[in-house]
């Protein structure tokens, strides 16, 4: 009997390691930690001016919805990326995983630009961003469930201020300042130019397993209601500020701050809470799925732990270049904004996809 | 140890053990009688027994039968087992550990010659506190009776209230040297048995040589989360003690402390009471509200209004601006460390006036009027505006007491933080502070929900007081609440 169970057990040591298959997560807590990580860009990146600008943010959100979907095909398909061995997948988490770090960089010095513009002049970015980053690196080391748990407070705080801001700018709306949109080719390439910047399909390339539900469900309500968020704001930012939105560095935290209701006025430092809250959540993220996707490239789990720290402190000196505005800086900008990330990725994970069920045993 | 072996049988021997393991104790009281010619020693520790009970239910029966002279000391003890008044609790003691134990425990011992089992026999007598209204959870309307030291009271006042078969208490004992009496209460048509099993595994981890207090207890039930938040309930009320565990979870009641432990237990219970449940559900709902947003006051005010004033006072009322401006000029110190200061001293009041003798507290508000409210303002040590902050977070932290101890800790965390960083630190002290609150898991029910992740359900209870009519169609369980596991985990950690 011993030598049967120890010859059992040697084989079970000898198979491949099978996927984790308890899902943390539900599918509702997927689409808010996704529609999270998609509302910093209303801030720091919101696109264009007019009926432009919204057109542009509804086809980008649109854009990156597609670009999401076959993932979730694959898992659909039944592919299951936390168990699966190979150079293809290894590859495609190596890049996602980089993909993801310099995203968090990128966003930590966005944000402690904006900070410090706004609020704190004379301050150092550098010293906001960083703080972001350390505070988001033990965010992600409390989990994923964790995570996606104080997501939907956030959620819910952006959308009753989202919504206060709109009632308190209401009477400043002209349409009139909205230019009338003409060339649709032109909001078609911008939006999908902007689309391909998409580190949210990593947080679903390495949260997706995790998750219970139906992905697409998940997906299309993540950017559907992120696309609301966005058309609406991109058209108060318009309609409010006409040509101004586009002089402006921060168009929509200007029209946070022109806000009036009632008692409710000279809210910007509400306004800046409300969105460091967002932009940490973001972060937590993204160093949470770089360092889910980064870590399962390794064989020794108690060297992971060490894993958030460095990712968090390579993050830091990813940002520091990046605010330096040396020459290492300008490359890593061009090369984080380079267009080339996405296809090249789309291309190994359906290619990961295919082999997989290739692979895969019938039941 | 002589301590774990087995009575003789021969009353001698065994006394004279007994008697040299307690060293000679003052309050070591037994007595020989002999009955139909076999000799009895009544064993029992002074001022722990009621005599007249004693012998009414012993003494006299045994006295007055007629043995004929020679009886067996197996007749002796099956006439004490089934001829004599029944007592309560009547047990049999094999080994001189039960006879102690049972003897110190207000039982009398009754040691036969020639027999290898003494029996026990419940005649408690010691003095105990009386059943009155519980002094940390205060309630306008419902019972006023609160838990008392002795378990098997506090049992009684749960079985009144819960008069249920499924109700059970399942006893255990903690403290190698206390070896102080406790039980698991529970309902055995709602609880989880995983929840059950992990928690007689955790309280199988207690190794403590003393257990006094429910709280000695407390960090062995947490998980291994390291946050402000505990995951434990406690609570002094019978009802209150009915009503969560018919909800699925298990208390933790120990003999000589009032305070019950109540597990699971979630983050937005410590915003109910029993009134709530008294009160019409507008006002209950309103009176939910105001708790809510004490919460938030007690923690935040003073560090947005040290990080407002410092770092963004554009941000305030042009009144209030000058009103702070001109107070503050006159000041010594900075506004951070100003309200760190006063926080602290109001600190010190608190503890003072919770352990002064009740004839001298009344000093201490007549101190904390004069130091804070006049002499600090007037001598121009600290702000006007200050003490009104602080007034309001004072009175808004005794609205929610169960969370004193973080509502404290977090107020002094986010006036630091207010005062290095303004409004930018508080932002993301919060998001640490809530990141953290949502990873506690305990016993696999998150400590966050309903809340998050969210139940649809289970809000007619934490947004409203919906109405009994409503309330009565569906009971809710903790089980049965978003995210939590049928089957319990142990505190998480990710695998890749």
């Amino acid at each position: 009997m011993s030598s049967m169970s120890s010859a059992a057990s040697s084989q079970t040591s000898q198979r491949p390691r099978a996927a984790a298959a308890v899902p943390m997560i539900g599918g509702g807590q997927l689409a808010v930690l996704l529609c999270v990580c998609r509302l910093p860009p209303l801030l720091l990146s919101l696109s264009g001016s007019g009926e432009t600008g919204v057109w542009t943010v509804f086809f980008a959100e649109l854009f990156r919805m597609l670009f999401c979907l076959p993932l979730c095909l694959a898992f659909r398909m039944g592919w299951d990326p936390a168990g699966q061995r190979g150079a293809v997948i290894g590859v495609a988490r190596l890049t996602g995983g980089i993909y993801l770090l310099v995203s968090a960089a990128s966003l930590a010095a966005g944000a402690g630009v904006f900070i410090s513009s706004t609020l704190y002049p004379g301050s150092s970015a550098f010293f906001f961003g960083a703080a972001i980053l350390l505070l988001a690196a033990y965010g992600a080391h409390m989990g994923l469930e964790a995570a996606a748990r104080a997501a939907l407070p956030v959620l819910v705080l952006f959308g009753v201020l989202f919504l206060l801001t709109a009632a308190g700018v209401r009477e400043e709306i002209r349409l009139f300042h909205l230019a009338p949109a003409s060339d649709f080719g032109s909001i078609l390439s911008d939006a999908f130019r902007r689309a391909l910047w998409l580190p949210e399909g990593m947080v679903l390339l390495a949260a997706g397993p995790r998750s219970g539900g139906r992905k697409s469900g998940a997906v299309l309500w993540a950017f559907g209601l992120s696309a609301v968020f966005g058309v609406l704001a991109s058209f108060l930012c318009g309609s409010v500020l006409g040509e101004l939105q586009g002089q402006k560095a921060y168009p929509f935290f200007e029209l946070e701050a022109l806000m009036q209701l009632s008692i409710f006025q000279r809210m910007d430092a509400w306004f800046l809470a409300l969105w460091v809250l967002v932009i940490f959540v973001r972060s937590l993220f993204l160093l949470w799925a770089a360092a889910e996707l980064l870590g399962s490239l390794g064989r020794q789990p108690k060297r992971r732990r060490f894993l958030l720290p460095c990712l968090a402190a390579a993050a830091i000196l990813l940002m520091a270049l990046s605010l330096g505005g040396d020459i290492p800086g300008s490359l890593l900008k061009g090369v984080a904004e380079s267009v080339f990330w996405l296809p090249v990725l789309a291309m190994l994970l359906l290619a990961a996809a295919i082999f997989s069920r290739k692979g895969r045993r019938p039941r | 140890m002589a301590q774990k072996e087995p009575l003789t049988g021969s009353l001698s021997r065994d006394l004279s053990v007994m008697e040299g393991l307690l060293s000679g104790t003052a309050d070591f009281v037994h007595k020989n009688v002999e009955v139909g010619g076999v000799q009895l020693c009544l064993v029992m520790m002074e001022g722990m027994v009621n005599l007249g009970l004693l012998a009414q239910m012993v003494a006299r029966p045994l006295l007055a039968a007629d043995f004929g002279g020679n009886a067996s000391p197996e007749e002796i003890g099956a006439f004490i087992l089934n001829q004599t008044v029944m007592a309560a609790d009547q047990k049999t003691v094999k080994t001189f550990d039960e006879a102690f134990r049972f003897a110190m425990s207000g039982f009398v011992v009754i040691l036969i010659d020639g027999l290898k089992e003494g029996i026990a026999l419940g005649a408690q007598g010691f003095s105990f506190r009386s059943v009155s209204e519980p002094d940390s959870e205060v309630n306008e309307r419902g019972s006023r009776e609160g838990f008392t030291e002795p378990l098997k009271i506090n049992m009684t006042m749960v079985r009144r209230r819960m008069k249920s078969d499924c109700l059970k208490f399942e006893s255990f004992q903690v403290g190698e040297k206390s070896r102080t009496e406790g039980c698991l209460v529970y309902m055995t048509d709602t609880v989880s048995p995983e929840l059950l099993a992990e928690i007689r595994r955790r309280l199988s981890r207690v190794k403590l040589p003393l257990v006094l207090d429910t709280g000695y207890l407390r960090p062995f039930l947490e998980g291994d989360t390291l946050s402000p938040f505990s995951e434990v309930g406690v609570t002094e009320r019978p009802d209150t003690l009915c009503a969560k565990i018919a909800e699925g979870r298990v208390a933790i009641m120990l003999d000589g402390t009032p305070y019950a432990l109540i597990t699971p237990s979630l983050f937005i219970e410590n915003f109910q009471s029993f009134d709530d449940y008294a009160h019409r559900p507008y006002f209950a709902t309103f009176i939910r509200f105001l708790k809510y947003v004490s919460f938030l006051l007690t923690i935040l005010l003073p560090g947005t209004y040290v990080a407002l004033a410092t770092f963004h006072p554009e941000s305030l009322p042009h009144l209030l601006l000058f009103n702070i401006a001109a107070a503050e000029e006159t000041t010594p110190f900075p506004l951070m460390l100003e309200a760190l200061l006063i926080h602290f001293i109001y600190e010190i009041m608190r503890e003072a006036g919770l352990r002064l003798p009740r004839p001298v507290g009344h000093a201490v508000g007549i101190v904390g009027a004069l130091v804070i409210g006049d002499a600090a303002v007037t001598a121009g040590l600290i702000g006007s505006p200050m003490v009104m902050v602080v007034a309001l977070t004072a009175i808004s932290s005794f609205v929610v007491p169960s969370l004193y101890e973080p509502m404290a800790v977090l107020r002094f965390t986010f006036i630091l933080i207010g005062g290095l960083t303004g409004i930018f630190g508080i932002a993301i002290g919060c998001g640490a502070i809530l990141v953290n609150a949502c990873r506690v898991n305990n016993l696999g029910v998150p400590f966050t929900a309903p809340l998050s992740p969210f139940t649809f359900s289970a809000m007619r209870d934490v947004l409203v007081r919906a109405g009994w009519t409503v309330m009565q169609k569906r009971q809710e369980k903790v089980q049965s609440l978003q995210g939590a596991d049928k089957a319990l985990r142990r505190p998480r950690k990710e695998k890749p």
